[in-house]
This record gives structure tokens, C-alpha cells and sequence, in this order.
């Protein structure tokens, strides 16, 4: 094993068919490699869900171009998630176990009648968490919804 | 009786239960022992394969803390280079520098939702960035780390704050996973 690379002569003057391979440089090469990836590997994947900063006391914002479609605005509050177009009264979605499987139901609706540069603005009560900010927004993305926006709870009324 | 003297033998190796060194010297096997190394070399490619698969080559743009568990999410974007602004229950930092208190950001202190500590901060980074690239347009992005419990109002401050400071283009950092709008399994929630 790991000998020289030339065919081992055999017995009797015969030239034998074993070819003995020198596998040292090969670990040598791989545990180079081994150690180099080990260091720079990345454990956690990063990523980001990108929005359109919209929070309702921000000023001096530069003037883009605004979509036709209403937007379709979600407020999240401590106890349940309401969903509402311009001018429609707001569908209510519980919180609790099953919330975004509902949700998701609801979002699906829409999405069948909406336009693909439909808005979204998400709005949250003081309370909420973060981690419910992204469970909405990821649920939303999934389901097709791609123009997020981040505002403060007094755009839902609006 | 007069007891025979013995010429000593040889005594080397006695006491060695390996065979090739006892009979080191004879002549009949060669003290060399052959190490099969297929193994080895199988576990080392394997090894190179799955960490050449799980190499990106973008580098380290958030360090990852302790205080800060980030929340999965499935539908994302690789991240961008841009300004970090990371929150814990304990503190709001921006590129790594403790900035204010979290528990200071609230509406009592601050009506506005501004974040003086924070726009100072974010202006000078703002105008650094112009003054190195003159030429190309300002783009605004700002990326905010944040714990998953930090509460929404502390969230709308700081986008308040970066919006204050002409940052418009807000990336919520997040760990790329199954996330639970995606995975119907409430167990899959952290």
C-alpha cells in the first residue's frame, strides 16, 4: 500500500499487473484542503428579507413610483392578525396554534386576484414581536406576495 | 553437582510480544507493517466533498452573539453589504458598537420614534459612504439584526431612525431554514 508508482516486479522475472498508486501526496492534498475549508466554513446561513421602509413618522422619503393596486395591508396585534384591501372590512385571522396555516388560506385568496406588483404593507402593534414580523412576512413571500412593506399600525385604518 | 554455565543467547525482543521485532534479525518477515489507508482516504474525500459543498466564498457580513437568536425564515436573499444595525434585550448596536440601551428606545423618551445616538450615527455612515463614492447613488440599505423577542416597538424606532437618516432600503437578517410559514409543524418553531 502507498508505495511507488512503478509495477512491482514479481516472482520468476515476471512483470506483474499490480500497480501500487503512492497515495501520499493525495492525503497530503486532502487534509490541506480539509483544514483550509474546516476554517473558513460558514456553520449558521445568513440571509434577509428585504422591505420597503414605510413606518408612518418617516419623513423626507423620496418620491417613487406608486403601484395602481391598493395595497394589501395585515395588521398584527397580540391576539389576532387582520387582513384588509382598501375600502373591504378586514378579514380576522386568531392567534394561536394553526394561526398561519389559516393565514395562509386567507393570503392564497388573495393571491389569485391580485396583480404580481401587488403591495403588501405589514403593520404591527407596539407588542409583537420580531420573530412574528418575519413568520408573517416569510408566510407571505411563500405564498407569492412579494412587495413588503413595513409600516406602524396607524397606515391599516388608512 | 557442578551446575553448567550457559553461554547467554540472545535476550533482545524477548519480552516483545510483537512477532515481526522478535524475530528482527533472522531474517524471516520485515519489520515493516503495511497500513491500509483506503479507508482514510475515503472519510478524507468525503469530508472535502461536504465542506466544498457548504463553502460560500461572500465572507462574514453579521457576527453572530450569544444575545441575539435570529428568527428562520425559508424565502430569502443572500445578504448584501450594507450597515448593521444589531438589537438585543439588552442593546442596540450599529457595526459592532454598543450605541443606547433597547429598553431606553421607547416613546416616552423619544415621541418622535427617533433615535438620536443612532441617526448620528447612521448620518455619518451615510455621508461616508457618499464621500467614497461620489458618483454612484446613495442606495440606502441597512441591514437590522434583531432578536426574535425584541418587540415591534423598538423595530419602528429604528426604522424610524433610519429613515431619519436616508435609509429606506431595510433588510430584516434572518437564518435561512425551513421557517414556520412554511413548515405547518409547530414544533418546528424555536
Amino acid at each position: 500500500m502507498a508505495g511507488g508508482g512503478a509495477p512491482t516486479p514479481a516472482k520468476g522475472g515476471k512483470k506483474s499487473v499490480d500497480f501500487v498508486v503512492n497515495l501520499v501526496p493525495t492525503i497530503d492534498l486532502l487534509s490541506v484542503l480539509i483544514s483550509f475549508l474546516l476554517i473558513t466554513a460558514v456553520w449558521i446561513q445568513l440571509a434577509r428579507i428585504n422591505t420597503d421602509n414605510v413606518v408612518n413618522k418617516a419623513t423626507d422619503r423620496p418620491k417613487q413610483s406608486q403601484s395602481q393596486a391598493k395595497p394589501l395591508k395585515i395588521l398584527l396585534t397580540d391576539s389576532a392578525v387582520m387582513v384588509r384591501i382598501h375600502g373591504s372590512n378586514p378579514v380576522s385571522v386568531s392567534m394561536g396554534d394553526g394561526m398561519l396555516d389559516r393565514l395562509r388560506t386567507v393570503l392564497t385568496e388573495f393571491k389569485k386576484k391580485a396583480t404580481d406588483d401587488q403591495k403588501v404593507i405589514v403593520a404591527a402593534e407596539d407588542s409583537v414581536n420580531y420573530l412574528v414580523l418575519i413568520e408573517v412576512m416569510d408566510l407571505c413571500l411563500d405564498v407569492g406576495l412579494s412587495g413588503l412593506s413595513v409600516a406602524d399600525p396607524s397606515t391599516f385604518g388608512s | 553437582m557442578a551446575k553448567l554455565i550457559h553461554k547467554p543467547k540472545k535476550v533482545l525482543g524477548n519480552s516483545i510480544k510483537l512477532k515481526f521485532a522478535k524475530n528482527a534479525g533472522h531474517g524471516k518477515s520485515s519489520p515493516v507493517a503495511d497500513l491500509n489507508v483506503t479507508p482514510m482516504v475515503d472519510m478524507l474525500t468525503m469530508l472535502v466533498i461536504f465542506l466544498l459543498m457548504s463553502f460560500t466564498a461572500s465572507g462574514e457580513i453579521l457576527f453572530v452573539t450569544k444575545d441575539i437568536v435570529m428568527p428562520k425564515a425559508f424565502n430569502t436573499v443572500p445578504l448584501d453589504r450594507a450597515p448593521v444595525i444589531a438589537l438585543s434585550a439588552e442593546a442596540i448596536a450599529m457595526e459592532g458598537q454598543a450605541v443606547m440601551r433597547t429598553g431606553e428606545a421607547n416613546e416616552k423618551w423619544y415621541p418622535d420614534w427617533r433615535l438620536p445616538p443612532l441617526v448620528r450615527k447612521l448620518k455619518d455612515i451615510a455621508r461616508e459612504a457618499r464621500e467614497l463614492n461620489p458618483t454612484r447613488p446613495f442606495d440606502g440599505q441597512v441591514i437590522i439584526q434583531s432578536d426574535g423577542k425584541v418587540p415591534f416597538s423598538v423595530i419602528k424606532m429604528v426604522m424610524t431612525s433610519c429613515a431619519e437618516a436616508g435609509f429606506f432600503n431595510v433588510n430584516f437578517a434572518v437564518q435561512r431554514g425551513p421557517g414556520v410559514g412554511v413548515q405547518t409543524d409547530p414544533n418546528a418553531k424555536q
